[in-house]
């Protein structure tokens, strides 16, 4: 990968006209993409000015503004971001946790994982959302059944994502290892694991996803907080507009969260991997 | 004397669901302490099991391995393995590679400096704090070498070490790899397929069959200490070569007549 760190070269003037040429490709894209959304904001609040469309039933950017504008002078839309965002890092933070120490398991007893795997399977295509009832029941209605949700919806696709990534550890690597007679916890800690870090980050970016499924499912069954809560609210009191806007804050929200963890996936791949 | 290695009656074969295959048959030789012994066979013909066996980590079938006169039952910094492919591994800087061994076997004083040492007169010590991916293929095949060393074994065993180089490297490579290895005065057991190879780089030659491998062939190459690039320019080089060739296509011929016969 080229990177920046190195000096800028003297290049050739057709070499300048391709680095032009590859400015303008990117700057054409960034620009179509604005350019998209502004277009779906304008004919959407357009479309409810004229009457085309209800307002009532498919609200307008405009009143969505309005309404975030409202929810947040009466103080308590901070309260439902956090709500929800601390259920979610929580929730994937665990997950991804739980996930690397299960594999770490699998990988350990090999016999293990092999009994394991027919359930592994069933349980990752199995939607967790459906176990939400029987969680409400065991851990009450509130904040911890939320994160526990989320949990489990991440910890299945963390668990198989970073086994396998075990287990396509190159064998020469474990081999050269094991002729330096290493421990089988020297094989895990000197190569498994560092070796597996990107894969391990990866799985980190897939249970923010599922983090924020299981969060706002979780909200929509139980507690009074929460972005998920509000949600709902809106759409019991038949206020579209507060639904479009916990949708769009959602929104906002998951964007920079996944930005952040590719971010950092990125730069971790860059500092271990060649 | 007793000699430093000794491989006496050592068959072996590998059992897979399907099928079981016999690698190796009734193998007999000795390596003699500061000799360059090369192993050549057709590829597949159980070299690298030989080499595993010898490292330790394997236990063969039949007969047994000595080590100084001591049978080998599990791996041991006597031996030095080093592998077709570098593996040197990107999150940890070429020092730290170096060190892997002793990172492993515990760290001393004396065989840190060791280490230190060995980079300093191989020439890598001003990459110390490099990742491996920006050195090249030889310097890392020459980084894995000082990282066998740095064990301070008493055999190395190298299997086919230039095999995933680019022909170039590889002759630069073998001079380097062979100077070191002469420099330090270590006993190595070295495996390839390549004919020239190791005629360019061997005190001796073994010759083994297809599988399952039997010995065809102890074959002592009574050609001067020089750079093996040297070598390959010697008259007798050629003689060397034949003689091989033949053994091993005699070996091909046998094996095509077998087909035939089964079919």
């Amino acid at each position: 990968m080229p990177e920046n760190g190195k000096k800028k070269k003297q290049h050739s003037p057709r070499h300048g006209e391709y680095l032009a040429r590859l400015k303008r490709d990117r700057l054409i894209v960034s620009l179509s993409r604005v350019l998209v959304l502004v277009l779906i904001v304008g004919l959407w609040e357009l479309a409810t000015r004229m009457g085309m469309l209800d307002p009532f039933i498919f609200s307008s950017p405009s009143r969505i503004a309005a309404t975030i504008a409202r929810l947040w002078t009466n103080g308590n839309l901070l309260t439902h971001v956090l709500t929800t965002l601390f259920e979610t890092v929580v929730g994937f933070l665990i997950g991804t946790g739980l996930g690397v120490f299960f594999a770490i398991l699998l990988w350990w007893f090999p016999r293990a994982a092999e009994v394991a795997d027919p359930y592994l399977v069933v349980l990752n295509s199995l939607p967790k959302i459906a176990l939400g009832p029987v969680l409400i029941v065991w851990m009450g209605t509130g904040m911890p059944a939320i994160i526990t949700i989320a949990v489990l919806i991440s910890v299945i696709v963390a668990i198989t994502s970073v086994y396998t990534g075990f287990k396509e550890v190159d064998p020469e690597k474990l081999l050269l290892l094991r002729s330096l007679g290493a421990t089988k916890f020297q094989v895990l800690t000197m190569v498994i694991l560092p070796a597996s870090v990107p894969i391990m980050v990866s799985a980190l970016k897939l249970s923010v996803g599922m983090s924020w499924v299981g969060v706002i499912v979780g909200e929509f069954l139980v507690s009074r907080a929460g972005l998920g809560y509000l949600i709902v609210y809106g759409g019991q009191v038949f206020q579209l507009d507060i639904v479009m806007a916990g949708v769009v804050i959602l929104a906002a929200l998951a964007a920079v969260m996944y930005y952040g963890v590719a971010r950092f996936e990125k730069y971790i791949t860059k500092k271990t991997q060649a | 004397m007793e000699p430093l290695l000794r491989i006496e009656n050592v068959s072996h074969t590998y059992h897979t669901p399907e099928d079981e295959i016999l690698a190796i048959k009734n193998l007999n030789f000795s390596v003699e302490e500061g000799q360059f012994v090369v192993i050549v066979g057709p590829s597949g013909c159980g070299k690298s099991t030989l080499l595993s066996m010898v490292a330790g980590l394997l236990q063969p079938e039949e007969g047994q391995i000595f080590l100084r006169g001591k049978p080998i039952t599990g791996v041991s910094t006597d031996i030095g393995y080093m592998l077709q492919r570098d593996h040197l591994f990107e999150w940890r800087t070429i020092w730290q590679n170096v060190l892997l061994g002793l990172d492993v076997r515990g760290i001393t004083k004396q065989k840190q400096s060791r280490a230190m040492e060995l980079l300093k007169t191989y020439k890598m010590y001003e990459f110390r704090n490099s990742r491996p991916s920006q050195l090249s293929g030889g310097m890392r095949q020459r980084v894995a070498l000082i990282r066998t060393l740095a064990i301070d074994p008493q055999i190395l065993l190298l299997d086919e070490p230039f095999s995933s180089l680019d022909y170039q490297t590889r002759l630069h490579l073998a001079d380097e790899i062979t100077e070191i290895i002469r420099k330090e005065n270590k006993t190595a057991l070295f495996v390839t397929h390549d004919i020239a190879e190791a005629v360019s780089i061997a005190d001796r030659i073994i010759v083994l069959s297809g599988r399952p491998a039997v010995l065809k062939r102890d074959l002592v190459v009574d050609l001067p200490a020089v750079k093996p690039i040297e070598r390959r320019g010697l008259p007798e080089f050629r003689h060397y070569f034949n003689t091989i060739w033949k053994e091993l296509d005699a070996n091909a011929g046998e094996r095509k007549e077998e087909k035939a016969a089964l079919s």
